[in-house]
């Protein structure tokens, strides 16, 4: 599984680069450009993984102060900074997850309120919980294939340095992913 | 240059990315019109149902919580540059209160050196004994009688 493929070539240069310096020196407007970058997807990472609105902004929250904390130790060339920043907001959300599952049980959670869009129909509303409900019954590192890569964008290569991964190992999560969600969904 | 891709790996590319030619590698596009249709009408369904799961935008009181916590972090704890010795230095010659505050104390540091150091010089380095003192020792003392010339 190692065919030419651009979305896994060698990463550009890392587009926070410049604010990370700045914002290392005290520079709040850097780091709010930093946030601006990136708030949206971890929030959107944290709410898929979590299905829950105040979880989400809890560790939202927690991964950015993480990282104004993290910028003066930054060394660029590494990695890129938004790989960081979303293995930190997924190591968040398995935390929280591993705790969920020891103390309180799943239909007790404040869970995401599907009447959050109330533009929706109701037969769009029960097909979203229905394709929710099938993501979360992936196995977590599936699910966090599916998310960074399907949901997220991010080439195959990126997601794999957030998981820690190889390339080809993301690729059988991602197919093995879609394969339980086809069998899932086609069984409804 | 590359090499074509296989079949195999076409079908490969299909259940890995699905049906949506903007989640395949660029260069690989073209082959998503040679998949079978049955495999990519599933594929489509599947993209389909994804698409029905939206998540909301990050409201803006977050943005302002984080950007608040992270100021007040900052004034609790002044980030200090460790990447390398320039910035460090820089960063400790900054604390220091720059040229306002640390030039005159390491001016008059130096000046206290130079000074304490000229003054204590003569204290430090007596000179040798002499012939004549060495003379005189045999002069009052017997054991150095054999030195007395």
């Amino acid at each position: 599984m190692t065919a030419p493929d651009t979305a896994t070539s060698v990463p550009h240069p890392d587009p926070d680069a410049a604010d990370i310096v700045r914002a290392a020196h005290g520079d709040q407007q850097a780091f709010a450009r930093i946030v601006d970058r990136h708030l949206d997807r971890i929030h959107r990472l944290a709410w898929r993984s979590l299905d829950s609105r105040a979880d989400a902004e809890e560790v939202a929250q927690e991964t950015f102060l993480r990282a104004f904390g993290q910028l003066p130790d930054w060394t660029p060339g590494k990695a890129r900074f938004s790989t960081w920043l979303y293995r930190v907001a997924l190591n968040l959300c398995q935390d929280r997850l591993r705790r969920r599952r020891e103390q309180v049980p799943v239909e007790d959670l404040d869970l995401a309120d599907p009447g959050a869009a109330p533009d929706r129909t109701l037969e769009q509303d029960q097909r979203r919980q229905r394709v929710e409900q099938a993501l979360r019954a992936l196995p977590q590192r599936q699910r966090e294939a599916l998310l960074l890569c399907h949901f997220e964008g991010q080439s195959n290569a990126q997601a794999a340095q957030v998981l820690g991964v190889s390339v080809d190992a993301l690729e059988s999560l991602l197919a093995r992913a879609r394969r339980q969600l086809r069998a899932e969904l086609a069984h409804d | 240059m590359k090499r074509p891709i296989s079949p195999s790996r076409r079908d490969e590319l299909l259940a890995i990315h699905g049906a949506d030619p903007a989640h395949w590698p660029a260069d690989a596009r073209a082959l998503l019109a040679e998949c079978d249709p049955h495999q990519l009408a599933a594929e489509a369904q599947l993209d389909d149902w994804l698409a029905s799961s939206s998540a909301p935008p990050a409201p803006a009181a977050l943005r302002a919580a984080i950007l608040m916590q992270a100021a007040a972090a900052a004034r609790a704890a002044p980030p200090l540059p460790r990447n390398n010795l320039r910035d460090a230095l820089l960063w400790l010659w900054q604390e220091l209160g720059g040229a306002r505050l640390a030039a005159p104390a390491f001016a008059l540091a130096l000046v206290a050196g130079l000074t304490l150091g000229g003054g204590l010089s003569p204290l430090l380095h007596q000179p040798e004994a002499s012939v004549e003192d060495v003379l005189s020792l045999a002069q009052i003392d017997e054991r150095y009688l054999a030195l007395n010339p």
